[in-house]
Order: structure tokens, then C-alpha cells, then sequence
């Protein structure tokens, strides 16, 4: 399995037009056969960030894949 | 998207429709004795709260059960599904010491999913005699009240959640947001 960042990057380039950062990181993991469990863990630690940096749930994805 | 609503025979049951419905999604009340066959192909699934101890009843419960071990979509217990989803999953669910009956203070114990975007503290509006007294396996709390150990969960192995007050009742604050928040992760699946 591919690390989180690049997980989350790649979900990132594959964001559609109106799309949630959760909706394209599910289809991206399904992509990769990862599980609910994988999906829980990264979306936590994005949302984590998202708190305590007062971000979105997109932003602090962006940080997270250095972009 | 579709997501439908289990009639357990609450009183506000209407309303988590209603809400659903607000929010732009697809959404109809459906008996609890309804073959899983039936709502099968839908996004999300709510479990609707029920008359009082019908959630540790599960002979009154009809199918939530079924429901719940077939879904491969998310399911949100409300109230007495989130105690029988706890029941039936391997936690307990037992009378309240302290029976909830009105607005109570939730204190979030983590953001996630549900709660995102929330404040720390805000006020829900509860009717239960029961609670949740033990998490099943593999779940984890969200939140709590002072008399309430366990307000809200979720599995961190499948998309289910539980809460015990209803967000659908308009004196929960953000109770849209939180039913936004499970949409988000019915789009996700």
C-alpha cells in the first residue's frame, strides 16, 4: 500500500470538479484495494491537522502532500 | 443519492426524513420489517430512534439487525438503533442512571467524521431511558454528556455510526451539520 501522502495526493490530482476531499480519497483507496480501516486512519489524521490549524479538510490535505 | 430511514416507531422519525429530504437527498421511511433486499442499493442508511426501551428489545427492533450485518453502506443509528446497533454488534446497552429527558451539554471527544467542523461543547436534545453502557468491538466514542458515557461512535471498521440524542429535533445545535457530515461519508463510499 502506497504511504498516506501519496494517497492523499493522488486523491488530490484526481479531485473532480465539486468534489469533497472524502469522496476522491475513497475512490482512490478502492483504487489501491484499501480498506474502511485505511480510509478511518488517513481521513483522521487530515482532520486532525484541519483542527488544529484552524484549515478545511482540503487545505490540510494540500499540506499534507506538500502542495 | 439515496439514503432511507428505518422506522423504529420514534416520535421524530418524520423528522430525520424531513431533513434528509431538506438536504437534497432521496429519502423515504421504510418499516423495520422490510427485507434488506429491498434497501439494498441505497447510499446510507438511517436507523431511526423508537418507543421508550424498544432499543435493548430486539424483538421490537425487526430487521435493524439484518440491516446492519448486510449493509455495505454507511448506517447511522439515531437513539434506539445506536443501542441496538451496540447490542447487536457486542457492546451493551442497559437503563440509565440518569435517564436524559430534554437539552443536554455534548462534550465531543473526537472531531471526526460526525463532529467535524463542531465545536468542542454544544447542546442536544435528548429522550432516552437507556444507554449505551459498553462500545462493540472495534468502535470507538465520539462523545459524551455528564450523564451519558457514550453520546455518539462509530466502528473504525465499517461505515457505523451511533448517537444517542437526535439530531434531527431543531433544539440540537448543528444537528444538520451532523446529518451533512454522514452524507459526506455515504458520497465517499
Amino acid at each position: 500500500m502506497r504511504s498516506a501522502r501519496d494517497l492523499i495526493a493522488e486523491a488530490l490530482g484526481d479531485l473532480q470538479k465539486g468534489e469533497t476531499i472524502e469522496r476522491a480519497l475513497s475512490r482512490i483507496l478502492r483504487r489501491y484495494g484499501g480498506t474502511y480501516e485505511d480510509y478511518v486512519r488517513i481521513m483522521s489524521d487530515v482532520r486532525d491537522l484541519a483542527s488544529k490549524e484552524k484549515l478545511s479538510n482540503l487545505e490540510a490535505a494540500r499540506r499534507i502532500a506538500g502542495q | 443519492m439515496r439514503v432511507y430511514v428505518v422506522d423504529n416507531g420514534g416520535q421524530w422519525t418524520h423528522r430525520e426524513w424531513r431533513v434528509l429530504t431538506y438536504l437534497g437527498v432521496e429519502s423515504k421511511i421504510v418499516p423495520n420489517t422490510t427485507p434488506f433486499d429491498e434497501i439494498a442499493d441505497v447510499d446510507g442508511l438511517v436507523l431511526s430512534g423508537g418507543a421508550p426501551r424498544v432499543g435493548v428489545d430486539a424483538s421490537a427492533m425487526g430487521r435493524n439487525g439484518e440491516y446492519i450485518d448486510r449493509a455495505d453502506f454507511p448506517v447511522l443509528g439515531i437513539c434506539a438503533g445506536h443501542q441496538f446497533m451496540a447490542l447487536h454488534l457486542g457492546g451493551d446497552a442497559k437503563p440509565s442512571k440518569v435517564p436524559e429527558f430534554g437539552k443536554a451539554r455534548l462534550v465531543v471527544d473526537k472531531h471526526d467524521t460526525l463532529f467535524d467542523g463542531l465545536p468542542g461543547t454544544f447542546d442536544v436534545w435528548e429522550s432516552h431511558n437507556d444507554e449505551v453502557a459498553a462500545l462493540p468491538p472495534d468502535f470507538e466514542r465520539l462523545a459524551h454528556s455528564e450523564n451519558c458515557g457514550v453520546q455518539a461512535m462509530r466502528s473504525l471498521k465499517r461505515p457505523l455510526f451511533g448517537v444517542q440524542f437526535h439530531p434531527e429535533v431543531e433544539h440540537t445545535q448543528f444537528g444538520s451539520e451532523i446529518f451533512k457530515n454522514f452524507l459526506k461519508v455515504c458520497e465517499a463510499r
